[in-house]
C-alpha cells in the first residue's frame, strides 16, 4: 500500500477494515482450501492497484460481510442490527458501500446505463468495480477450479457475461477500463476450466460440497466430565476436574455445547434437545466455532479433548491461535462416518494461545447435508486457572455456557462479541 | 476589490475573499439565522469531472501554498492545518481515486 502511494492514514484505515474482516471471516475457507480472508485481501489488493479510494478498499475487505459474514450470535436475521455493528467499527461511508454491494442487482445497474449512467450514484459506481474485483479474484486465484461444479462455474461465467455490458461501461466512465478488459480475459480463462476436470476433494481441504445443507448438531449441556469416566493421557478425569496424571494434578474444563456459536453464513438455533446449525447451500466451506474466552485465564500445557460423531459427511476439527483466523496451534483432524464414535485431541503447549475451536462439516456426496454430533468439549490443563466469576467451590470447572435457555445463551454470545 | 483570484483553485475561495475585504479596511458580519449550501447531498459520476480536479493535490496544495503567501500566513496556522487534514475528507464525498494506482488500459 505505501508503495502505490496510500498515505499512513489510510493504511491505517485499511488495516482497521482488515481486522473486522479478519473477526467476521474466521474459520471461514473457500472451497480450494484457501482462508476466506485471503479472497478478501485479494480483491483489495485489485482495488488498490486500481488506485481506488481508501474508503473503497476497505469496503471491498468486507464485501462479503453481509452474505458470509460471521456476526455476533442472533444477528442473522436482523440486517439493521449487523448494519449498526460494522458502521461502528467501520464508519458510515464504508458500511453504506458494503451494503450497496450487497444489494447489487443487474437491473438496478441496467437502469443507468447506458444512457443514463450520469446520475449514477458514485457509491454504486464503486460497488460495481468492487464486483468486477471480486470476478476477477475468484479466477485468477484459481478459486473457480473448486467450485461447487462445472455447472456451477459455467453459470457464474454466464452471469458476469449478463453483467459485462455494465462492467463496461462502469469501468470506462471511472476511469478503469483496464479491470473489466481483465475480468473478460479471466472470465475467458475459466470458460476452458468448464470443460476440465474439477478438482473435487473427498475430505477437509480435498472434499466436493454439493447444492443442499450442511447440518452440524450438538447436544445441548451434555458434560461427559459429568457422566461419562474417560482416558487422557492414562488418566482418568471426573466431575470434580482435579485428575490425577502421571502424579500431577490436571484441571478439567468443560466447554458446554451451547457455546457453540454461528456457522457463517448460516443460522444457529437453540433449543431444549441441542444446538442446530444450518449453513447456507453455497460452494463454500462454512465452519462453527466455539469461542472459549472463559479460559483466557488459563496458563500452560493443555489437551483439548473433542467427542463426537459423524453420522453423515465428514468434519474437519480445528484450534485456531488466539487473534488469527489462518494459524493452527495442532494440525487438524476430520472425522467421517467411518471413524464411529471418537475423541480427538489436541495437545496445546500454551493454552493461553489458543483462540478459537472451529468446525467444518461437509456433506456426503450420496447422502446429502452432513450430521455430526458433538458430544462434548474439555480442556484440561496442567494448572489450575485463576477464579473466574462463574467458579464454583466444588469443581474448578470453568462454564463457557450461559443459561441453559436458548435466548439465555444467544444473549450470552452477543455480549461477548460486544466487548 | 477586482476579480476572484485565479490561482486559488478549489479551495478558501471565501478565506481569500475575507482576508481581502479586512484589507481594504471593510467588515464582516454573519447572519445567524442565513443557511448557506454549495456542496451536494448525494455525489453522481457526472460529478466526478468536476470535483477530480478540484479536490486533487495539483489544486489542493499549491492554492493553500499561494494563501500563505499572498497574505502572508503562517504555514503552520490552524487554517493549513484544518486543511490538510479535510483534504482525505474532501476526496472520499466522491470516492476520488488515489493519483498514484493504476491498472494497464486493455491492449
Amino acid at each position: 500500500m505505501e508503495a502505490l502511494g496510500y498515505p499512513l492514514e489510510a493504511r491505517v484505515r485499511i488495516r482497521d477494515a482488515y481486522m473486522v474482516a479478519a473477526s467476521l471471516s474466521t474459520g471461514a475457507f473457500r472451497a480450494s482450501g484457501r482462508t476466506f480472508i485471503a479472497h478478501l485481501v485479494g480483491t483489495a489488493s485489485i482495488m488498490a492497484a486500481f488506485g481506488a479510494n481508501p474508503a473503497v478498499i476497505a469496503a471491498t475487505l468486507l464485501h462479503a460481510a453481509y452474505a458470509h459474514g460471521r456476526f455476533p450470535d442472533g444477528f442473522s436475521e436482523n440486517i439493521p442490527a449487523m448494519r449498526r455493528w460494522l458502521e461502528r467499527r467501520v464508519g458510515g461511508p464504508v458500511e453504506d458501500l458494503v451494503y450497496q454491494y450487497s444489494r447489487l442487482q443487474l437491473e438496478q445497474v441496467e437502469s443507468y446505463t447506458p444512457g443514463n449512467l450520469e446520475s449514477m450514484p458514485i457509491p454504486l459506481a464503486n460497488a460495481v468495480l468492487i464486483r468486477i474485483a471480486n470476478g476477477i479474484e475468484d479466477r485468477i486465484a484459481g478459486d473457480d477450479r473448486y467450485f461447487d461444479s462445472a455447472k456451477w462455474l459455467s453459470e457464474s461465467n454466464a452471469q458476469i457475461e449478463r453483467w459485462m455490458p455494465c462492467f463496461t461501461a462502469v469501468a470506462g466512465r471511472l476511469v478503469a477500463s483496464g479491470m473489466a478488459a481483465i475480468l473478460r480475459e479471466t472470465v475467458a480463462a475459466a470458460r476452458v476450466d468448464v470443460t476440465q476436470r474439477s478438482l473435487r476433494p473427498v475430505r477437509p481441504l480435498n472434499y466436493s460440497i454439493e447444492a443442499g445443507s450442511t447440518e452440524l448438531r450438538g447436544l445441548n449441556g451434555r458434560n461427559l466430565l459429568a457422566d461419562h469416566t474417560h482416558e487422557t493421557n492414562g488418566a482418568g478425569a471426573s466431575a470434580e476436574g482435579a485428575t490425577q496424571n502421571g502424579g500431577g494434578s490436571r484441571y478439567a474444563c468443560s466447554i458446554n455445547l451451547d457455546a457453540i456459536a454461528s456457522l457463517n453464513g448460516g443460522s444457529v438455533s437453540c433449543d431444549a434437545e441441542g444446538i442446530t446449525i444450518v449453513a447456507d447451500p453455497q460452494p463454500w466451506a462454512y465452519s462453527a466455532r466455539l469461542l472459549p474466552k472463559e479460559i483466557q485465564k488459563a496458563r500452560g500445557r493443555a489437551t483439548i479433548e473433542i467427542s463426537l460423531l459423524a453420522e453423515r459427511g465428514s468434519m474437519g476439527i480445528a484450534v485456531l491461535e488466539r487473534g488469527s483466523s489462518v494459524h493452527h496451534l495442532a494440525p487438524e483432524q476430520s472425522v467421517n462416518t467411518a471413524t464411529e464414535h471418537l475423541t480427538v485431541r489436541f495437545e496445546i503447549a500454551a493454552i493461553e494461545e489458543a483462540g478459537e475451536i472451529i468446525f467444518r462439516a461437509w456433506p456426503s456426496q450420496h447422502e446429502g447435508p452432513a450430521r455430526v454430533c458433538v458430544h462434548s468439549v474439555n480442556v484440561l490443563l496442567d494448572a489450575a486457572p485463576a477464579p473466574t466469576i462463574n467458579e464454583t467451590a466444588e469443581a474448578r470447572s470453568i462454564a463457557i455456557a450461559g443459561p441453559a435457555d436458548a435466548a439465555g445463551t444467544l444473549g450470552k454470545l452477543k455480549s461477548w462479541f460486544l466487548r | 476589490m477586482g476579480l476572484f483570484d485565479e490561482r486559488i483553485l478549489g479551495a478558501a475561495e471565501h478565506i481569500d475573499l475575507a482576508l481581502h475585504l479586512r484589507a481594504l479596511g471593510g467588515r464582516g458580519f454573519a447572519d445567524p439565522e442565513a443557511v448557506v449550501s454549495y456542496l451536494p447531498s448525494a455525489y453522481t459520476v457526472a460529478d466526478l469531472d468536476t470535483y477530480t480536479p478540484r479536490w486533487s493535490e495539483a489544486w489542493h496544495f499549491p492554492t493553500m501554498r499561494h494563501i500563505a503567501g499572498k497574505w502572508n500566513l503562517s504555514p503552520s496556522s490552524p487554517l493549513f492545518h484544518d486543511y490538510r487534514s479535510s483534504f482525505a475528507e474532501l476526496r472520499e464525498r466522491c470516492l476520488l481515486r488515489t493519483e498514484v494506482g493504476s491498472v494497464p488500459e486493455p491492449r
